[in-house]
């Protein structure tokens, strides 16, 4: 818990977790990442590089510039000059004048050469014809074998900020040459595989190198407008005015023995990765809302006693988030029922959400460091000393860091999702929602499995994403003649965890489809149940108005609207007209023994003609107010009045902002009876479940929606 | 089956390989549509029909056609008799508590798809290609293809016109778009299997891929179906769960997949076979005792495929015999290539089970509930539990790890000079202190062969109770059979770059015969008997042994070095063999040598065999053939990359695509002038080519030509 310290060994500021919360962290890179989209400048400059600089110039198009203070310059110029006299000395140096890996006993002279013959021999990738031929889709993330553009433009970013550190001896040119590339919107096209991110991503970067060297057999994707072409690196150096760059004596190397390939997909992925632990809280704290659960879980006192940073800061959050909801209980002790029946705790998926999400923002806290560390790191080997005019051979690109902090976030997202899964299926769950009708079908349920769909859906989600949760880590094999026996795997490791946070954005897209319904639902029962109290009290006066005293009338109608809720509740499985006997039939013996316990004696004129005429009256009111609060209710719903301050948010941006209406049932379905029935319906068209869950993966995909979670952490 | 066959089939899997290419080539010569009748679907037909456009027509075989009816007719009488049948008139899975009337049957089909199309597809749906978000087109075909196979055995209640439906959107290359996740292969891949009975309903929510191969786009189903006149179909009481209640789809992914893998267990087989010729490795490791003193069945026929496939080289060390090249010192070769049959031969077997599980799955009723025409019966069970397809897939996954590490570790072997037996480093045909040319490729393998081992995870361990704990258990097959899928995609990487560098290395092979039989021809008369004027012919040719002799020996132990320096350190060492020799001269004929003249050998013989080192490499760079050393499977194969594929060999820094500057700093002018700049590709380009033409299965014509030609030559030994 102390303040943030400097490291004594690099001067660069140490993070304390405490002091540092998971969220605010979160917030902070989003805001960094608005006010990049907005205008500001990603700098490179070797020490500032964060995640929402790469965000931000992967996928929101921004531009970076060189920070060209003398200091930067100097650095970038003496390391060139260092390793030049270095040389002058007839002395070797690795991957300059020697052979590279476990070819380094060769020697050579012929320094340009040898850069050359670098790029060659690890320019070895496969790629197939279709990442060659230029097309005009607009999602470039379909490649078959080679990588999204994002990756790579971030790549070429962190490898830039990497090299002007001035331990690389890579010129000047030769980073204004990759920035140039990246500002024009000039892409090359990497194979996908091929990196074992040991001596850093040689393969990847290797096609960058064969970029600025404009090789005619290496190509590069340029984007203008919506439209892509593919053409070689040297018609695309011509096209933005450059000239091929012979690389200088350790300029290959100093370009693709690295990590920036493995730091770049990693940033993504952690980025994205984070904005979903945010939101797994979010939707925990709808979830509870939904199950009219019990905030009490997230009291401080629980995660007073058991201090881990991130449990305390999870109760933390999803209590705010929950604050103002009508739905969930003890949100301050006066509100709780001490006597409560039932289900007495809530189940595991809610209850322990803090202890089950808490440690995952530990080490997303430590990947976040990691990454952020990596990428104001020199990666290369060998480095440059430019203050002893040293050169150190070394293994900077070693990337175990990456690795680490992808293994820990791939598994905090299998941790995400299964919280999300757990959560999802005791909601679509007749048995365990704690009253919501089945599959969160609004309509009757022998026609309508509205949600049931989804429900197996988040199982094949879940199961993948536990496959993909697998070690990667552990799959090493000694490379290259066994020069390289240990080797990161930080980009294969990063690769999937990409992929397990594309399968988790899918649960927490159904997931959020899901919670929208059943707060529809939640509330519609509620308030259908509140409307039928007076309802019902009318029936009775009516039926037994003049026959008991009040004080009997009084308790048995007490006595019958204490069932009610209970009664609803526990015929959730069946269609309306038969709940509505269900409910009447649950309620006649109550109210029968109410007036029989009640009343002392016999009273002449009370025959069971009376209890059947109270059935048959609530009968037809039961129905009568059902089906009449439901229409109104599918015309406007009144949930956002019982909503947290979190749920508030989500909710009105589904429903409002993307336009995913709640779903009816049966009659949503695009295909009628009749061919000729109508596709639309309330003024909107009928979509497939998918369609409509479709829309916010969209809106999660492209960043939309996470400017609205971020708004649920505003206090 | 056929029963005629009265002998054991020795090379069952290579015969199963071999009749599914020639099978699939008859399908391309004579494109007729595949008869669909529910008993004879074969996974190559399905390759046929999902990836070669081929059509599948519904039989008119009348008791084919009956059976179909009669299914339909038998549920409408239970129905007529009150019947309860799940699916029919109650609600599904989890949700099976609740009853629907019978006017509300059809409605109640509707109501199933509507909560099945749930699955995630990018929004909105336009010209866009989403197929990182869809399942592939022929995985989609081949599940139209499979199911209406399954139709067509009349245990679905699903009338045969729409089976014949189902057929039309194959016929007119109507591919209706499927999300990718979402089934967990339980009750059948329920949400994928959806969308194609919502194509058939005309649902304008269910978009189709149309247009012809190379423009392809998408089009709401009511406008797919009304571009081919065929009417939405409302489905009648069980046809819309006799869609979707099925293992079409994971069956379909896995059995294009198996298709995939058998081709590349049989190639694979092959590259084993050039990698003994490549390291001069030896037959013996095949000799059919070592299989016959332990009869597994899958290590016999490895090991006699691989034994025909060395026929005729003369690089690897035949059966009883030394080679007698043989310098190197290791007795037995190492075990990526001396185990190879042990290695592959239990995944043969496996591969033969998942064949025969995915063949009866072909040809199965995965539905549910069932009905049973004859004595008129319907039964409730589970045959839409895709197990079968899991333990198909999982076997295959892993199979793949194991070949792909079989390739992983004969790469890496053979680029390593520390045990390639005397191969230059990362087979450089230049100098290797500035070339590395295939070290990229090193890299490369560990990682393809890092993934492979990753997605050789077990899936199936990962099931989660679903669906309300209704699918306590569910198969998880389509997952399993796409990321063996992405597990075979993988080795075909693999195998592409091994061949590459097996065709590379066989070429510096040949190029050092060349070498060694030019300087043994040459030594004598240009160097040795000019320099030592003293000596007698018969001394010459003695000296001349002794120097060849060694420098033979040499050679492979000097491959890191660049040649100059090479030939110079060699015949400095030849100082010590011939001082003994010339000390013995002496003695006996009193011919002196002195030290000079040894010291002007040694300098005029590093100086003529650079040069011939280096003319031999020119000449072979441009005519260079390896064939007449190699074996039947070798020559095969090494032709069909360097002719039919024309990659070329590689010679080094040469033919980096960026072209030396003359002065540093210069503008390079790149990829223009002489006649061999096509050969100036980056290492990753001729990878691809070759990449393609095995993923395309054009290798497959050379592959099952070698296999079948080793079989004619085995029965012709059995026969003998």
């Amino acid at each position: 818990m102390k303040t943030d310290q400097l490291n004594p060994i690099n001067g660069c500021t140490v993070y304390s977790h405490a002091d540092h919360s998971h969220a605010s962290l979160v917030h902070q890179t989003w805001a960094r990442l608005q006010s990049l989209v907005e205008g500001d400048q990603v700098r490179i400059s070797g020490q500032s590089l964060d995640i929402a600089s790469v965000v931000a110039v992967a996928r929101n198009g921004c531009s970076p510039e060189l920070e060209t203070t003398p200091e930067v310059l100097d650095r970038i110029q003496k390391s060139v000059d260092t390793l030049e006299e270095y040389l002058s000395k007839g002395y070797y140096a690795y991957g300059v004048n020697t052979g590279f890996g476990g070819s380094a006993d060769s020697r050579t002279k012929d320094v340009l050469a040898l850069q050359r013959s670098l790029l060659q021999h690890t320019q070895s990738g496969i790629l197939v014809d279709i990442d060659k031929k230029s097309h005009g889709i607009a999602n470039l993330d379909v490649g078959f074998h080679s990588m999204p553009a994002s990756w790579v433009k971030g790549t070429m970013l962190v490898r830039c900020n990497s090299v002007v550190r001035g331990h690389s001896a890579v010129s000047l040119r030769v980073v204004e040459l990759i920035i140039n590339l990246l500002r024009n919107n000039c892409v090359p096209v990497i194979p996908l595989r091929g990196s074992v991110s040991a001596s850093g991503d040689l393969l990847p970067l290797a096609y960058i190198g064969g970029a600025v060297e404009g090789s005619p057999d290496i190509f590069v994707c340029i984007q203008e407008g919506d439209t892509y072409k593919i053409i070689s690196a040297k018609e695309a150096l011509a096209h933005i005015g450059e000239t091929p760059i012979t690389l200088g004596p350790k300029e290959g190397l100093g370009l693709i023995n690295g990590t920036a390939a493995s730091a770049s997909v990693s940033c993504l992925a952690l980025y994205d990765a984070n904005n979903l632990a945010i939101m797994t809280q979010v939707l925990t704290a709808m979830a509870v809302e939904a199950l009219l659960g019990n905030a009490e879980s997230f009291h401080p006192f629980i995660a007073e006693v058991r201090p881990h940073q991130g449990q305390i800061e999870v109760a933390k959050n999803i209590r705010g988030f929950l604050q103002g909801s009508k739905l969930a209980t003890c949100l301050s002790s006066d509100d709780k029922d001490r006597t409560k029946s039932g289900l007495y705790q809530d189940r595991y998926a809610v209850r322990s959400a803090s202890q089950w999400i808490g440690p995952q923002l530990e080490d997303l806290l430590l990947a976040h460091e990691q990454i952020t560390t990596e990428l104001n790191s020199t990666t290369d080997n060998p480095l440059i000393d430019i203050e002893k005019k040293d050169v150190y051979s070394c293994a900077n690109f070693q990337a175990a860091s990456i690795t680490s902090a992808t293994e820990k976030t791939r598994l905090a997202i299998q941790m995400l999702g299964k919280i999300m899964f757990g959560q999802c299926t005791e909601l679509i769950n007749p048995f365990l929602n704690n009253g919501l009708p089945a599959n969160l079908a609004a309509d009757d349920p022998s026609l309508s499995f509205t949600m049931k769909g989804v429900d197996v859906n988040m199982a094949a989600y879940m199961s993948e994403l536990a496959f993909l949760a697998n070690p990667v880590s552990s799959h090493v094999q000694s490379a290259e003649m066994h020069n390289q026996a240990v080797n990161s795997l930080a980009l294969i490791s990063s690769r999937y965890t990409m992929q397990a946070v594309e399968v988790a954005r899918l649960m927490a897209s159904c997931f959020l489809y899901v919670c929208c319904q059943a707060l529809d639902l939640r509330v519609l029962h509620l308030e259908f149940l509140s409307k039928l109290k007076p309802a019902v009290l009318q029936v009775t006066q009516e039926v037994f108005g003049e026959l008991l005293t009040p004080h009997v009338l009084d308790t048995a109608h007490s006595r019958v609207v204490d069932v009610i809720p209970g009664a609803w509740g526990s015929s959730t499985h069946l269609d309306a007209t038969e709940r509505y006997e269900h409910l009447v039939n649950t309620t006649l013996p109550v109210l029968t023994n109410a007036i029989a316990s009640t009343t002392s004696s016999r009273n002449p004129s009370l025959t069971l003609a009376h209890i059947e005429a109270w059935k048959e009256r609530m009968l037809e009111t039961v129905s009568s107010a059902y089906t009449k609060h439901r229409a109104t209710f599918f015309l406007i719903q009144s949930t956002p009045q019982y909503l947290g301050k979190a749920s508030t948010v989500m909710y009105t941006f589904v429903r409002k902002d993307l336009g995913v209406p709640m779903h009816q049932g049966l009659v949503e379905h695009p295909r009628g009876c009749e061919a000729a029935e109508a596709n639309t319906m309330d003024g909107r068209p009928k979509k497939t479940i998918g369609s409509w869950v479709s829309i916010i993966y969209e809106s999660l995909r492209s960043g939309r929606m996470n400017d609205r979670i971020m708004a649920c952490l505003n206090d | 089956m056929p029963g005629k066959e009265t002998k054991p089939n020795r090379l069952p899997h290579s015969s199963l390989v071999c009749a599914g290419w020639r099978r699939l080539l008859d399908h391309r010569l004579l494109p007729a549509p595949l008869v669909v009748d529910g008993e004879a679907l074969g996974l190559v037909d399905v390759t046929a029909v999902a990836r070669y456009g081929i059509e599948g027509a519904l039989t008119s075989d009348e008791t084919v056609l009956k059976r179909i009816e009669k299914s339909v007719d038998l549920l409408d009488e239970q129905l007529n008799q009150g019947e309860t049948v799940y699916g029919v008139n109650t609600g599904y899975g989890g949700s099976a508590d609740v009853r629907c009337s019978a006017y509300d049957m059809r409605t109640l089909q509707r109501a199933l798809l509507q909560h099945l199309h749930c699955g995630v597809l990018p929004a909105p749906v336009g010209s866009g290609e989403p197929f990182s978000m869809s399942l592939k087109e022929e995985w989609v075909r081949a599940a139209i293809l499979i199911r209406a196979n399954s139709l067509a055995r009349g245990h679905s209640a699903v009338r045969p016109q729409i089976v014949r439906s189902l057929l039309a959107l194959l016929k007119h290359n109507i591919t209706p778009l499927i999300p990718l996740r979402g089934s967990i292969s339980a009750s059948g891949d329920l949400s994928p299997l959806s969308y194609i009975a919502g194509a058939l309903e005309g649902n304008p929510g269910i978009y189709c891929w149309v247009g012809p191969p190379h423009s392809r786009y998408l089009v709401p189903a009511t406008e797919a179906l009304a571009s081919i006149n065929l009417l939405p179909t409302v489905f009648g009481p069980k046809e819309g769960l006799g869609l979707v209640n099925g293992t079409a789809v994971s069956c379909a992914v896995a059995t294009l997949t198996l298709h995939s893998i058998h081709n590349l267990l049989s190639l694979s087989q092959l590259l084993a076979a050039m990698n003994v010729e490549a390291k001069l490795g030896t037959s013996t490791s095949f000799a059919p005792f070592i299989s016959a003193i332990r009869p597994h069945p899958g290590q016999a026929e490895v090991a006699s495929t691989i034994l025909s496939a060395l026929a005729g080289s003369k690089l690897a060390e035949p059966l009883f015999e030394q080679h007698p090249t043989s310098t190197h010192g290791l007795f037995q070769d190492r075990y990526s290539l001396r185990t190879v049959p042990q290695w592959l031969g239990p995944f043969i077997e496996d591969l033969l089970l998942a064949h025969q599980q995915l063949s009866i799955e072909l040809n199965s009723t995965t539905d549910n509930p069932l009905l049973d025409p004859e004595p008129g019966n319907i039964y409730h069970g589970g045959n839409f539990q895709a197990v079968s397809v899991t333990s198909a897939m999982e076997k295959s996954r892993l199979a793949a790890q194991a070949i792909g590490r079989m390739l992983f570790a004969q790469f890496t072997e053979l680029l390593n000079p520390a045990t390639n037996r005397g191969l230059p480093p990362s087979l450089c045909a230049d100098d290797p202190s500035t070339s590395f040319t295939m070290k990229g490729l090193d890299v490369a393998m560990a990682s393809y062969m890092s993934e492979l081992s990753f997605l050789g995870n077990p899936v199936h361990n990962h099931v989660v109770s679903a669906e309300m704990g209704n699918q306590a258990l569910n198969s998880l097959a389509l997952i399993s059979a796409r990321y063996t899928d992405t597990a075979v995609d993988i080795l075909s990487l693999m195998c592409a770059t091994s061949l590459y560098a097996i065709c590379q290395a066989l070429d510096l092979r040949a190029m050092a015969k060349i070498f060694q039989d030019k300087l043994v021809a040459e030594l004598r008369p240009a160097v040795i008997s000019p320099v030592f004027k003293t000596l007698d012919a018969k001394s010459c040719y003695r000296v001349t042994r002794i120097v060849c002799l060694y420098i033979a020996n040499e050679m492979p132990k000097t491959t890191t070095m660049d040649t100059k320096p090479r030939f110079e350190k060699i015949m400095d060492g030849v100082y010590g063999e011939l001082v003994g020799d010339f000390a013995a001269l002496k003695k006996d004929e009193g011919t002196d040598v002195d030290l000079q003249t040894l010291v002007e050998f040694s300098t005029n013989a590093a100086a003529f065999a650079t040069t011939l080192f280096n003319s031999v490499r020119e000449e072979y760079f441009v005519n260079g053939d390896a064939t007449p050393l190699l074996g039947r499977a070798s020559k095969q194969l090494y032709t069909f990359v360097r002719k039919d594929l024309r990659v070329p060999m590689h010679r080094g820094v040469a033919d980096h695509p960026v072209s030396a500057p003359s002065v540093p700093g210069i503008p390079i002018v790149n990829g223009e002038g002489g006649g061999d700049e096509w050969r100036k590709k980056t290492v990753g380009h001729w990878v691809s080519v070759i990449h393609e033409a095995i993923k395309g299965g054009k290798i497959m014509d050379v592959v099952v030509g070698i296999l079948e030609e080793g079989a004619r030559t085995q029965e012709g030994l059995a026969g003998a």
